[in-house]
């Protein structure tokens, strides 16, 4: 399929003007006549099925296009025609599922997403009736995963500035090795530290603010790193400038060496909130779930996105399937949303790019 | 109403929406029927079993009580009662009576006693998908093969016996729940007093199963028997109906094969449930060996406090339980759960208006 | 050596001293305060874990079953292993593909078309795992069947494709199908991550090569590869550390046993994550403490993967992490 895709620019002149080269059209003729030997052999032999025609045939029009770019053009050429293509039939094995997971999402949550549904509570929805929606749950996630930022923004972006202008020696080493073991902390483990910390031991019950905290411990090593990375791309002319005019350090690092970070800073920031925004296990334990419209996030129990998915799916009857559908595409909506901001924003980072 | 005004904001900034959000979502006439109200707010949490119950009932008490908010949130039995032991709820939902260690949590909380008040009853249908069967007979015995795995085929000649016509020789694709769950342990308990020794898996929430596939949430059950020819799986009754699946007649060791509806629920309850608790504590047992209705039924619990330390709370978990084992009972036909046999019904009311 | 920017300070002014060491100490404090959070984490954990595994009637690390509130015998044996089992057969499954895309949006797309297609898969990094695991029970599941059904007859002959009932016909609920589940939602972390680093490698050495005549392909295995090798080595380590964490998605298509079986495609396994997903609802005081032992072990292991790929990656001083994931 991409057996001519390479392109020609990169080759060396020499090899261009003087080797022989597989034409497209024989190519193509070669793939045709590997599935062609393919519907051959799932006729007359047990073979059957659509995927695994889908993956035999795959094969052997790598095959076939290997071994004619062998016998054309050589060994090396013939590899690096099997490289291209695995790497293109990569990418396409990689978008199928993805583009899968978002088109399902697409045709079942747009039967139900609707201004009501993005407008209203569940308060006063009985399991059979249809309508409602998630705008609680909406109010719950942009309150849970502000507080979250709050929290994690400042705190990461302090650990950053220490690990890279401040931390020498054994304990910035140390610090920095903490920051990505807690990179792996399962967001459950996370739910339950809060749960048993917060919500029981200091008798706080199920909250909001609970539901950050937890969401919080989850964000701050992504924060951390990617603050560090960026803090290190800002040139070393810039520092030694601002200090030979006499402007002491830390007024050097809040005034010249974050204001220049700062865009690649807010995208790291903004990969950091869509990561945790769909996070379900941690809010099951801490946010607890909650029908009406609860916007104080420091007491009681509160909803979020992807509880109401979850607590959705879980019910016998279509009506709530489809609220499940529709929120699980807002959530989805919302990622885009913070996605495109972020990418627009490093699109302007000047440093962020080479 | 800063904060109320911030969060439209937000809400507007998110989508787009050009109004702001609102709590009522379905426009509910009130209802003529007088009911005793109460004011405030509280929470419950736990048995997913009764989750729709509750979501119905406190849908219908808001609707005529304005001022009563009543928030419940299927988490789970165990979950549940470990709330209502911490204090983080007001009340739970399970299925299942606490154990010695979980009620002395409970009561400590509570200030006073923690009581157990079954508010409803729900039978557990064998539901199938086998294409060409509309209409099947089941014992104890058969299903406890089918779920082992020791009969493979629909026409086994054990299925065979208790049915007439054909039956195809479709494979059993048998599916379980892979959550801990108390439906598992009604099945089970069921299998355990019914087969006649057949069933070797013993009683509980979660199983040691030796075959069989299985599913998380009555939910995964049924989409996996859905998207299976031939597949079996037991399930609260209300995910057959929705789903519009066919459930089994099931026969115990001492009774006829007989359908599950309401009033077979109730009869078998009636006959065997029995209140083992003292005063207004209403935890009782179940005897799955019991003859009369159908046998694979339980009733679920409430478990508040007999008095509780915020007065306003009491009031309104006393006129929220009184309104849900009273009129609330009536809401059980449509959403597939069985109303409170009458005896333990009165029993109910009366430990409801006990609290305080 | 760990921060090669770091500027000491030029000629101090006095009065800014102050200030300096203020700032610093805030710094510091947050620095602090990160650890005492992840060391909070770990002394609750083992705090709750102890005396639970004290009260165990089996043994914890060797007992498969999982009977926490009934007999009292449970442990860790068959979580584990299918966690570990699921987890590396979604790296075998995710590694080659992510490469391909991370090469091909680096070395072979064209211009116009590499961004999008880069954001792409960044974005797909962050699609909520709730919506996955909903995808997979409605629609994949079923999809997979057949596939199952191939593999099992092809290659039932490798014991770890056997199936002796012919139950992956039928079923999918597998370590299998949690694997695939997993190794999709792992595609796009190593991908993005695969993807900034290659696409840091030196340009005069790729051009270099080319100028010797080197096709392509062998242009990126000298000039690109071997610098990029640790790095890409952490990109996996990090989708391995999603992978082992999972929760919600593999609870919904995996099939909750307890036995240690090589036979991915029959319907069974478990994993720590989607164990306790299952059964944190319905479980008694020691049942909870039980599950909060397992997820000491999930947090000793993902320590543990940490720790190797820090390793990897800082071996020879290559510090080419990304801000990506």
């Amino acid at each position: 399929m991409t057996a001519t895709a390479t392109s020609t620019a990169a080759r060396p002149v020499a090899a261009q003007l003087h080797a022989r080269r597989l034409s497209r059209p024989a190519a193509l003729a070669g793939g045709v006549a590997a599935i062609a030997v393919t519907a051959g052999l799932f006729a007359i032999t047990p073979l059957a099925g659509r995927a695994e025609f889908i993956l035999v045939a795959g094969l052997a029009v790598l095959t076939a296009i290997t071994g004619l770019s062998w016998r054309v053009e050589g060994r090396r050429r013939a590899v690096d025609r099997l490289v291209t293509t695995a790497a293109a039939t990569a990418l396409l094995l990689a978008l199928l599922p993805l583009g899968g997971v978002l088109a399902y999402t697409l045709s079942r949550g747009l039967k139900r997403l609707s201004p009501g549904f993005l407008t209203h509570s569940m308060a006063g929805i009985g399991p059979l009736d249809g309508g409602g929606g998630a705008y609680h749950a909406m109010i719950g996630t942009l309150e849970q995963v502000g507080l979250a930022t709050l929290i994690a923004v400042p705190l990461g972006l302090l650990v950053a500035i220490y690990v890279t202008e401040y931390g020498q020696g054994r304990l910035a080493t140390t610090l920095r090795f903490f920051v990505d073991v807690m990179t792996g902390v399962p967001s459950i483990v996370a739910g339950l530290f809060v749960f048993a910390f917060w919500v029981l031991a200091l008798h706080r019950g199920f909250s909001g603010i609970a539901a950050a905290l937890s969401l919080a411990i989850l964000m701050l090593p992504v924060i951390v790193r990617t603050s560090e990375e960026m803090i290190r791309l800002v040139p070393n002319t810039l520092r030694e400038a601002s200090y030979a005019l006499g402007v002491p350090k830390w007024r050097t690092i809040i005034s010249i060496i974050l204001p220049t970070a700062l865009t690649g800073i807010t995208t790291g920031v903004l990969l950091a909130i869509a990561r945790v925004t769909g996070e379900t296990a941690p809010l099951l334990l801490t946010a607890s779930g909650n029908i009406f419209i609860h916007t104080n996030p420091f007491s009681g129990p509160q909803s979020a996105l992807p509880l109401f998915v979850f607590q959705q799916t879980q019910s016998a009857f279509d009506v709530a399937i489809d609220r499940a559908w529709a929120g699980a595409l807002t959530l989805i909506l919302f990622v885009v949303v913070l996605y495109v901001a972020a990418r627009l924003l490093t699109r302007r980072n000047t440093l962020a790019r080479r | 109403m800063t904060r109320a005004v911030l969060a439209c904001l937000a809400g507007l900034s998110l989508a787009a929406v050009a109004a702001c959000g609102s709590d009522n979502g379905a426009k509910k006439t009130t209802a003529t029927k007088k009911v005793d109200c109460a004011k405030g707010e509280i929470a419950g949490a736990g048995s997913t079993f009764q989750q729709n119950m509750q979501q119905q009932w406190l849908t219908d008490y808001a609707a005529k009580c304005a001022g009563a908010k009543i928030n419940y949130q299927g988490t789970g039995s165990g979950a549940g009662i470990e709330q209502f032991g911490s204090g983080t709820i007001d009340f739970a939902g399970s299925d299942v009576t606490m154990k010695p260690d979980e009620q002395s949590k409970a009561d400590a909380t509570c200030g006073s006693k923690a009581v157990h008040v079954p508010v409803t009853a729900g039978g557990v249908a064998i539901m199938y998908n086998v294409k060409g069967l509309t209409s099947l007979n089941l014992s104890a015995k058969v299903l406890a093969d089918i779920f082992q795995g020791t009969i493979k085929k629909w026409d086994d000649p054990a299925i065979a016996a208790d049915n007439s016509g054909s039956l195809p020789s479709t494979p059993i694709a048998a599916y379980h729940r892979s959550d801990g769950s108390g439906t598992t342990k009604v099945f089970s308990g069921f299998e355990d007093a019914n087969s006649g020794g057949a069933w070797k898996l013993g009683v509980d929430k979660q199983l040691n199963w030796p075959g069989g596939q299985a599913a998380k949430g009555s939910d995964g059950v049924t989409a996996g028997v859905k998207q299976t020819d031939g597949a079996i799986t037991y399930v609260e009754v209300s995910f057959a109906k929705a789903n519009s699946l066919p459930t089994a007649k099931v026969k115990g060791a001492g009774s006829d094969f007989l359908d599950l509806t309401g009033e077979t629920v109730s009869k078998f309850l009636a006959a065997s449930f029995k209140i083992t608790g003292a005063g207004n504590d209403l935890g009782g047992k179940l005897d799955f060996a019991g003859t009369v209705g159908y046998p694979i039924s339980t009733v679920s619990y409430v478990i508040v406090c007999e008095k509780y330390k915020d007065a306003a709370k009491g009031k309104l978990v006393k006129a929220y339980l009184s309104y849900a084992v009273g009129d609330g009972q009536s809401a059980a036909d449509k959403l597939g759960y069985a109303r409170l046999p009458s005896a333990i019904g009165d029993r109910a009311k009366t430990a409801a208006k006990a609290l305080a | 050596m760990s921060s090669a920017l770091t500027t000491r300070d030029p000629v101090s002014v006095g009065r800014s001293r102050r200030g300096d060491a203020i700032f610093r100490g805030v710094t510091l404090a947050a620095g602090f305060f990160t650890l005492a959070i992840l060391a909070g984490i770990a002394i609750f954990l083992i705090v709750r874990a102890v005396p639970a595994i004290a009260q165990d009637k089996g043994s914890f690390f060797s007992t498969k079953t999982w009977d926490p509130d009934g007999s009292k015998v449970f442990g860790i044996a068959a979580l584990g292993f299918g966690t570990v089992l699921s987890s590396l057969l979604a790296l075998v499954i995710a590694v080659p593909i992510s490469l391909g895309v991370a090469l091909f949006i680096v070395e072979y797309a064209p211009r116009r078309l590499a961004r999008p297609l880069g954001y792409t898969v960044d974005m797909l990094a962050a699609v909520p795992s709730v919506v996955y695991g909903l995808w997979a029970v409605y629609f994949l599941l079923k999809k997979m069947i057949p596939l199952q059904r191939f593999l099992a007859e092809q290659l039932g002959w490798i014991p770890l494709f056997a199936d002796p009932d012919g139950k992956a016909s039928r079923y999918s609920q597998s370590i299998f199908a949690a694997s695939v589940i997993l190794a999709i939602m792992i595609i796009p972390i190593i991908a993005a991550v695969s993807r900034d680093i290659l696409s840091q490698a030196d340009p005069s050495q790729r051009e270099a090569a080319l100028a010797l005549g080197a096709t392509k392909w062998e242009m990126i295995r000298t000039a690109v590869l071997p610098p990029s090798r640790p790095g890409i080595t952490g990109a996996i380590m990090l989708g391995l550390g999603r992978a082992l964490g999972e929760t919600i998605a593999v609870a919904l298509v995996i099939g909750a046993t307890f036995d240690v079986s090589w036979r991915i495609l029959v319907p069974g396994g478990n994993t720590i994550a989607a164990n306790i997903a299952n059964r944190f609802g319905e479980s008694g005081s020691l049942g909870r403490s039980a599950l909060i032992a397992s997820g000491l072990v999930l947090f000793a292991i993902t320590l543990v993967v940490n720790l190797a790929a820090r390793a990897i990656i800082y071996r020879g001083g290559a510090v080419e992490r990304s801000a990506a994931v």
